[in-house]
């Protein structure tokens, strides 16, 4: 039985209220780029409310944020051929709160993913922010648990503690 | 260095929010509106096939199919991973010691057919055949190849890899611009192909050259070009913005044995600082590798660009991943 146009619009237009926050921000953390973050994720979403009548409405989520990881991956590699730049500074100050410095909190741990593949950085973005456990990281990334531990170990290896890099940061001024 | 541990890598994962977007609402109507234009291509493009069909003509339906619904088209980018070239000194040029030596072809498959005009039956000396002009890009699709084209020419997508394409706009690449190879106009066909995959861009390329001699000249003026790029010394590092990595691509050129009449693998790779006031550069996972071999008049090349770290001739499984697409020009 075919869903309705407009009950299916009006279902996937309360499910992006719901998760375009989250959603936003997987984004944000897979590119490290605002705009590129935008983009993802409204890709991502088309692609979500092309497959709506296939799809379980609970587990739209889940399916965004999968689409999102693999269309990352690609869009990193064709960034790398476009611009090889992760533009950070895109904000403008009077759009946040707070006394402290918001672009060095905001910032560092993007910068710190900068260095790690795309893949790496997606398994560590399900792994310690979607709190995923290794066998749907594996799923999602199509690679066994094994590889998936590997990789996350690999890139914590080489992402620097805040505190290290503001010794470092101190000590050369 | 300390390295991040599990519970401050939480954090500053959750702390690291994106500045304000798209409203929700804007965000759903503008998916809703995309998608339905997606559909309504899709509709038409089932139609023109469904009409084919019924004609008979299913092999016209096929030039109607998009390769992809979401996204336009885009034009191949050029053969190069970074536009700044900056090798280091420890990598210095490993060239191969024999240079290229003229050496009797007498295979006529991959020797470009011409007229004798001493012949009894020849009347009029055949028409000088096109030579390919430029000396920076590889032809796309140009001139009479005789049978041989890459192994992956005109391949579907398969996978998360998309449709190989042809393009016209392939260069060699030099921090400095492309290289240049003056020998490039005597290619009398060249066949140039690429694709994006899931972990890769790939490139394939054959040329067929006047005869041999013009073919080995093109693979010395690569070498040499090759190497004066990677001994030009390092230019300065790239760096977007203040809170950008600084990317640092190193570049190395190297003759490799016991492959077709003379081979040269070419490779790229990124170092980088996340912070300016990094003492030392570390490997960046970005690198690239062109394998060119030449047998008689014939030049085949295959290049893979990825999530190599370090210089991708120390993998070896580098090579391994580019000798189908040679095997396939030279053993068929």
């Amino acid at each position: 039985m075919g869903m309705k146009a407009t009950q299916r619009d009006t279902e996937f237009t309360g499910f992006v209220a719901a998760h375009s926050g989250t959603l936003r921000h997987t984004a944000y953390l897979l590119t490290g780029h605002t705009q590129a973050a935008e983009d993802l994720l409204q890709d991502a979403l088309v692609k979500t409310w092309l497959a709506w009548s296939r799809i379980d409405p609970t587990a739209a989520w889940a399916y965004t944020r999968k689409v999102m990881v693999n269309l990352a991956t690609d869009r990193w590699r064709k960034r790398r051929y476009e611009t090889i730049t992760m533009d950070l500074d895109d904000r403008t100050p009077s759009s946040h709160d707070g006394g402290f410095s918001e672009s060095d909190d905001r910032t560092f741990i993007v910068r710190q993913l900068a260095q790690l593949s795309a893949r790496e950085r997606a398994a560590v973005v399900l792994r310690y922010y979607h709190d995923l456990p290794e066998v749907e990281v594996a799923q999602l990334l199509g690679c066994s648990v094994g590889t998936v531990k590997s990789t996350c170990s690999r890139a914590l290896a080489r992402l620097r503690s805040r505190g290290e890099a503001a010794l470092a940061t101190r000590s050369q001024s | 260095m300390t390295p991040i541990d599990e519970f401050e890598l939480r954090r500053e994962l959750a702390a690291a929010e994106p500045t304000v977007g798209t409203s929700a609402q804007n965000l759903g109507a503008s998916a809703i509106k995309r998608g339905k234009a997606v559909q309504r291509r899709r509709t038409g493009v089932a139609v023109v096939a469904t009409l084919a069909l019924v004609a008979g003509g299913v092999g016209l339906a096929s030039q109607f199919l998009p390769n992809r619904d979401v996204q336009p088209a885009e034009p191949l980018p050029q053969v190069t991973v970074s536009p700044s070239t900056t090798p280091t000194a420890a990598e210095s040029t490993d060239v191969a010691p024999p240079p290229e030596q003229t050496v009797p072809q007498t295979d006529p498959a991959m020797e470009p057919v011409t007229a004798d005009p001493t012949s009894p039956g020849a009347v009029d000396a055949p028409p000088p055949v096109p030579t390919w002009t430029s000396v920076t890009k590889l032809p796309g699709e140009f001139g009479d190849m005789g049978g041989l084209a890459p192994l992956h020419w005109q391949a579907p997508p398969e996978g998360d890899t998309e449709a190989w394409t042809v393009g016209d706009e392939y260069t060699i690449p030099c921090g400095s611009g492309p290289l240049e190879i003056p020998a490039l106009g005597s290619v009398t066909a060249g066949k140039t192909t690429g694709a994006l995959g899931p972990e890769s861009f790939s490139v394939e390329s054959v040329l067929v050259f006047t005869d041999q001699d013009a073919a080995i000249s093109f693979m010395q003026q690569l070498e040499a070009a090759a190497k004066a790029c990677v001994d030009a010394g390092p230019a300065e590092p790239t760096q977007a913005d203040e809170y950008s990595p600084i990317i640092q691509t190193n570049r190395a050129i190297k003759w490799v044995p016991d492959l077709g009449d003379y081979a040269l693998a070419y490779t790229s790779w990124d170092r980088g600082k996340i912070e300016a006031t990094d003492e030392n550069y570390v490997d960046f996972p970005n690198g690239s590798i062109s394998l060119w071999v030449r047998t008689g008049n014939v030049v085949a090349m295959a290049d893979t660009s990825g999530e190599f770290v370090g210089n991708p001739m120390n993998n070896p499984e580098a090579l391994d991943w580019l000798m189908p697409a040679i095997d396939h020009v030279f053993k068929g």
